[in-house]
């Protein structure tokens, strides 16, 4: 009855409570399944409020949520509202003089990228899933290969427009945005972002052949010392080989400027995406599991010994410190996970933690998860199970 | 080689192709959710209403035969009695010997 209350909260057919619909929104790209009580698809930021403070009233959880590609299950709960924010698709306002861009949390990064690029602009961080909505990227704080040279999302989002557990609309600025940028929807729900973009640049690349991931991280090492290096990139022989490239161990290093010696924009695209795609490969050749591993430099040689040892394909982001391995089941991912912890590294960092990786997240995150909860939603409503 | 829907990773890609699904946003009707069904042996009415153009497919990483996987996924519908109005007429019309797309 409570829960039902909600239907006159959203315009006609966004309160959705069939079969069918439970069934569809019990997933997401992690696995996880959980039937939630109903799903509402807002499509105004009053629609927001008015169900925030309903479900602060009666005290029901509420996951937003956007295309569901997340793999940690962070837009997955049962016995909760599930928030589809894919009814905030609107892209508009882009300032040319201050490069930035107003757009819905809804809208996919392949909309976004499409409409950027016929205004000779572009969004740097790209994920390699386009599916995934501009909020949900947000709210996941997403790392990719680009972020050695932009950041994260906190460094490429200039405000965003929000409520907070309580349903208080808020436009958060600045530093301020960490506040609900990377917290997987647990501290606030994202309806409008804006996004420092930037004009379409030129990018060239290198690929170098190397003997041993000693010499990929002297490699490493100079590119980084070059002001506008892009990406860094390890790849084992037979992520090599997936690629596109001869069977060795290579260093990928793309430069947002004329230093590589690859300089035909349509190769250094097509490299770029080979890596983009190389998750796909791998699925195609039967790695269907992802191990990932947040390492500091000297961890990264004996990571990928033993990845070597262990017949993993093994390849990663040098320029961020997080590598990433092909596994074939769920066993060698948890064997996987057991032996990045022995290393003394974190077994995540790059696709959030959400309810499948909740034990690992680190206790100074998760202090600061609890204070962040206590300012903003201290009657528990927002994606209650992810970080608290 | 196509993989069976076994290998679904629940990536979502296979939705880029999914024309209806894009214009209505509608979960129900998104190719991935069609697969998963499939890959839970739950052969919904939602397949018939799958379209077989071959760009869900083209879209998919792990190179699922989803179009085949559909068809095998109706026949068995067809079997459990679960098909169209129009379809039920149509195979009555050429049971009868009459044309099958005349009213
Ligand atoms: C093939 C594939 C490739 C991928 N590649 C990458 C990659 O390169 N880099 C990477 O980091 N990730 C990657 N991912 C993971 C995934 O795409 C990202 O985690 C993405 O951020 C999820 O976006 P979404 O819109 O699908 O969000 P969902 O999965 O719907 O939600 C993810 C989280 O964000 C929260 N959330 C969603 N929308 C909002 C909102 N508007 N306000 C507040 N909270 C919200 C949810 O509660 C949930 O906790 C990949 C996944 C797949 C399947
Ligand atoms: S693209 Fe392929 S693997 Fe991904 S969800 Fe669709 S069918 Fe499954």
């Amino acid at each position: 009855m409570k829960v039902k209350a909600m239907r006159r909260m959203v315009a006609h057919g966004d309160y959705l409570d069939d079969e069918e619909s439970l069934r569809a929104y019990s997933y997401d790209a992690s696995g996880v399944e959980q039937i939630p009580l109903v799903i509402v698809r807002p499509r105004h930021v009053e629609h927001v409020r008015r169900i925030l403070v309903h479900a602060n009233q009666y005290r029901i959880p509420i996951v937003p949520r956007g295309s569901g590609t997340g793999l940690r299950g962070g837009a997955v709960r049962k016995d909760a509202v599930i928030m589809d924010l894919r009814g905030f698709d609107t892209i508009d306002k882009l300032d040319t003089q201050l490069n930035t861009v107003d757009v819905g949390a809804g809208v996919t990064f392949k909309a976004l990228k499409e409409w950027l690029a016929t205004h000779k602009y572009s969004f740097p961080l790209e994920p390699s899933n386009q599916m995934a909505t501009i909020g949900g990227l947000a709210a996941q704080n997403v790392i990719t290969e680009e972020s050695m040279l932009f950041g994260d999302w906190t460094e490429m989002v200039a405000r965003i427009e929000c409520f907070d557990g309580l349903g208080r609309f808020q436009v958060l600025k600045g530093k301020d945005v960490a506040k609900v940028l990377g917290w997987e929807g647990s501290t606030g729900v994202i309806t409008k972002l804006r996004l420092n973009v930037i004009k379409t640049h030129k990018r060239t690349a290198d690929v170098i052949h190397v003997n041993n991931p000693s010499e990929a991280l002297a490699h490493a090492e100079r590119a980084s010392q070059i002001q506008g290096t892009l990406m860094i990139e390890y790849l084992d022989e037979f992520s090599s080989k997936l690629m596109g490239l001869s069977a060795d161990q290579h260093v990928f290093i793309v430069y947002a400027n004329d230093a590589g010696s690859y300089k035909d924009p349509l190769k250094v695209n097509e490299l770029v995406q080979a890596r983009k795609r190389l998750t796909h490969a791998l699925w195609n050749e039967g790695y269907l599991f992802e191990g990932e591993a947040s390492l500091e430099e000297e961890q990264i040689e004996r990571f990928v010994a033993r990845c070597e040892a262990a017949h993993v394909p093994c390849y990663g982001h040098l320029g961020v410190g997080i590598m990433l391995a092909g596994l074939k089941s769920a066993a060698e991912l948890e064997k996987f996970r057991v032996n990045v912890v022995a290393l003394g590294a974190t077994p995540g960092g790059k696709y959030g933690y959400g309810r499948v990786k909740k034990e690992y997240v680190p206790q100074a995150l998760r202090k600061e998860a609890i204070k962040l909860k206590d300012q903003r939603d201290y009657n528990m409503i927002l994606n209650p199970g992810v970080y608290v | 080689m196509k993989h069976d829907v076994d290998q679904c990773v629940l990536c979502s890609l296979c939705n880029l192709g999914g024309e209806a699904y894009q214009l209505s946003k509608d979960e129900r009707r998104a190719p991935r959710h069609v697969v998963w069904n499939l890959k839970k042996g739950r052969e919904t009415p939602a397949l018939y209403s799958f379209m077989l153009n071959g760009r869900t497919e083209a879209h998919c990483p792990v190179k699922i035969a989803i179009d085949a996987e559909v068809i095998d996924g109706r026949r068995k519908l067809v079997k459990r009695g679960v098909e169209t109005v129009e379809n039920k007429k149509m195979v009555e019309k050429i049971l009868d010997g009459k044309n099958p797309y005349k009213s």
